[in-house]
């Protein structure tokens, strides 16, 4: 037990006290956030930019209406759009364009509109930039000169566009979501956000505190110092002492996400405020059975995926064995996190019920039946004891191939040499 | 085998007297042949590792670690990663890991390889050492002089089967008889004579004789003495590697 504990504590502080790890711990959820919110807020972002346009409005009926629309100011006040109406027949079109594609080539002018005179039948105008992949920009210009067009139709044949605008009004169909107890919560999509958040969180985990295991079996198995280590303790003792180990650094590093996560939700709503004001969205919450389910799952999961990774280190020699026998394991979390995507829709279907129930994928399927619709209880608490039933089963797998794995050096393992192993 | 390593056939071992055991296993230390450090762990932190598990308490291994790092020359070296030291100073540390909590039963594969002169002296004070206070040293070594200067008993392995054993004094007397070593001027009749001399060899000017059964080193030199005349002469004794060669050649 004490050369356990000895063990345990090394492996623990060894990786604890790396700058990898306050690098990481600091990193990961940035990283995470900056990747799933960073483009969509850049691209929310409004320019400041002054753009000139010309508009060649041959129709005659754009122009004034355009100017109208395009009335954005900056934050000092100054108007953004300048348009200038130039006017143009179908003669001197050709030349009137050129000249202004010189004109914007040389950055004299931001761009330039032609609206055709039978633009109202033909359904076409034209716009001309040298930048034309903001299309959140274009989508609104498009947008501007197609309401235009369509006010003057309506005009035409006499009906009033704001009776139109009524007669049309779409229909908000909000969500609720029914919780244990049959209480009610509006959901905005948020529900869907906070599971995927956590299946990634738990898909990430397994692949990349496993790998911790495995590189740390397999590093000290190259480097020769387990023979120096297994002649003080047992195998067993080593691979108990390093799964848990890193296990520990696993969980001290949700540890510190989550208490910064619950800091942030506590003062959710100023931030929220701050930053958008007029935002009133509720402040998702994750209902606290799913959390001790996370945190379960978490645990087992681990546990039966760094002792096979524990096992795949303790086989291989070198790094790219290791990349070619960490394969098989990792099928099963990449598995597992797609059968969660089909399980997110269904969770009631027969195939989610039989896959929430395989060991190797229960970790992350049975949870993410929990979190987006408690399934019976029954059927957790098998799941539950399948996933410990296989995890008992795998370390006592794990420990026989470990204990001659370790030592084994040169050649590869064949899949008769370590069916032979387990004989022992 | 005794560090459950491998795992016999069949059979039973003892150490020490008793029942080999998990327990057993603290009262020894191995330096294995293929050996490494965490490269980066510290190199006190590594030796505070390793004496805990051997059940020693951090607080004692720090006294002895302080004592051999002095000892060994590499008290600068404490806090530096194992990484960072040459592949003398490392196997040093090792050697510091072996007997950091005074086992009773050593065993050290090939210690010396990889260590300059002054440091394989060192090593081998350092040994003799831990056999006055009462150790046992199992020493696997290819290099037989240092059996000869080191070892008690010694057991000669070939093929994995022990060929030879036993005291390393005993052995060399019932090896074979000693030989003469001989420079002379003269005609050596003698040396035909097969009731006297087995077989002889002759290198630059001196002839190495070896005396026939029933006769000593001695027998052959009085018999030199009267007809050739002497200018230097030596008892050999076999060396180690001549047993090691003999033997395994058969």
């Amino acid at each position: 037990m004490n050369k356990f504990l000895t063990i345990f504590k090394r492996e623990y502080l060894s990786r604890v006290k790396t700058k990898g790890f306050v690098i990481g711990t600091i990193l990961t959820p940035i990283l995470l956030i900056g990747l799933s919110f960073g483009p969509g807020l850049l691209f929310q972002l409004k320019s400041e930019k002054v753009r000139h346009f010309a508009v060649i409005d041959m129709s005659q009926i754009v122009y004034d209406e355009l100017v109208k629309a395009l009335d954005d100011t900056t934050s000092t006040g100054e108007p953004m759009y300048f348009l200038e109406k130039i006017d143009a027949t179908e003669e001197n079109l050709v030349t009137i364009k050129d000249t202004l594609s010189k004109l914007v080539d040389s950055h004299k002018l931001d761009g330039y509109f032609v609206i055709p005179a039978d633009v109202v039948e033909s359904n076409k105008s034209e716009y001309y930039a040298k930048n034309t992949n903001d299309f959140k920009s274009n989508i609104m210009y498009q947008n501007i000169i197609s309401q235009i067009i369509t006010n003057y139709r309506l005009k035409k044949s006499n009906i009033d566009p704001q009776m139109i605008k009524m007669l049309t009004q779409r229909i908000d169909l909000k969500t609720f979501k029914i919780e244990k107890g049959g209480k009610e919560q509006e959901d905005r999509g948020f529900s869907f956000i906070i599971t995927f958040i956590m299946l990634f969180f738990l898909y990430m985990a397994l692949i990349m505190y496993g790998v911790f295991v495995m590189r740390s079996v397999y590093e000290e198995k190259t480097s020769r110092v387990v023979e120096m280590i297994v002649s003080s303790c047992r195998p067993f003792q080593l691979l108990a002492g390093k799964v848990l180990g890193v296990g520990a650094v696993g969980l001290t590093q949700y540890a510190i996400w989550v208490s910064v996560a619950a800091l942030l939700t506590l003062y959710a709503g100023s931030i929220v405020a701050m930053f958008a004001p007029a935002a009133d969205f509720p402040i998702p919450t994750i209902p606290i059975s799913v959390l001790v389910y996370f945190i379960i799952f978490f645990i087992l999961g681990y546990l039966l995926y760094a002792t096979l990774y524990a096992m795949v280190g303790s086989m291989v020699n070198s790094d790219q064995d290791a990349q070619q026998f960490q394969f098989p394991v990792m099928i099963f979390i990449i598995g597992a996190f797609f059968l969660a995507f089909y399980i997110i829709r269904n969770p009631d279907t027969t195939l989610a019920k039989i896959v929430s129930q395989i060991p190797l994928f229960s970790p992350i399927t049975m949870f993410t039946r929990i979190s987006v619709q408690s399934p019976p209880f029954g059927e957790i608490l098998l799941s539950i004891v399948l996933l410990i039933a296989a995890i008992i089963f795998f370390i006592w797998l794990a420990a026989k191939i470990f204990r001659v794995g370790i030592l084994m050096y040169g050649k590869r393992p064949t899949l008769p040499e370590i069916i032979n192993w387990l004989k022992y | 085998m005794i560090m459950e390593i491998i795992i016999p056939d069949k059979g039973q071992i003892f150490i020490l007297d008793q029942p080999n055991s998990q327990k057993l296993r603290d009262k020894i230390g191995y330096l294995p042949e293929e050996r490494g450090l965490y490269r980066k762990m510290k190199i006190k932190e590594l030796l505070i590792f390793m004496a805990e598990l051997k059940g020693m308490k951090a607080a004692a291994a720090r006294k002895k670690i302080d004592y051999w790092l002095e000892r060994f020359d590499l008290s600068e070296w404490g806090n530096k990663k194992a990484e960072e030291l040459s592949r003398g100073m490392q196997q040093k540390v090792q050697f510091i890991a072996t007997i950091i909590h005074d086992p009773e039963l050593i065993i050290l594969d090939e210690p010396f390889t990889g260590l300059d002169p002054v440091n394989t002296e060192l090593l081998k004070d350092v040994i003799l050492e831990q056999k006055e206070r009462g150790a046992t040293i199992i020493f696997s070594t290819h290099l037989m002089e240092q059996v000869e200067k080191l070892c008690d008993s010694i057991c000669l392995i070939n093929e994995g089967k022990s060929v030879l054993k036993g005291n390393i004094r005993e052995i060399k007397k019932n090896f074979r008889r000693n030989s003469l070593l001989l420079e002379f001027e003269g005609e050596a009749k003698f040396l035909h004579d097969e009731k006297l001399v087995q077989k002889f060899t002759v290198t630059d000017h001196m002839t190495e004789i070896y005396p026939a059964e029933g006769k000593t080193t001695q027998d052959v030199l009085i018999r030199a003495l009267k007809e050739v005349a002497v200018t230097k002469f030596e008892v050999m004794e076999p060396s180690l590697n001549d047993i090691f060669i003999d033997t395994v050649t058969g």
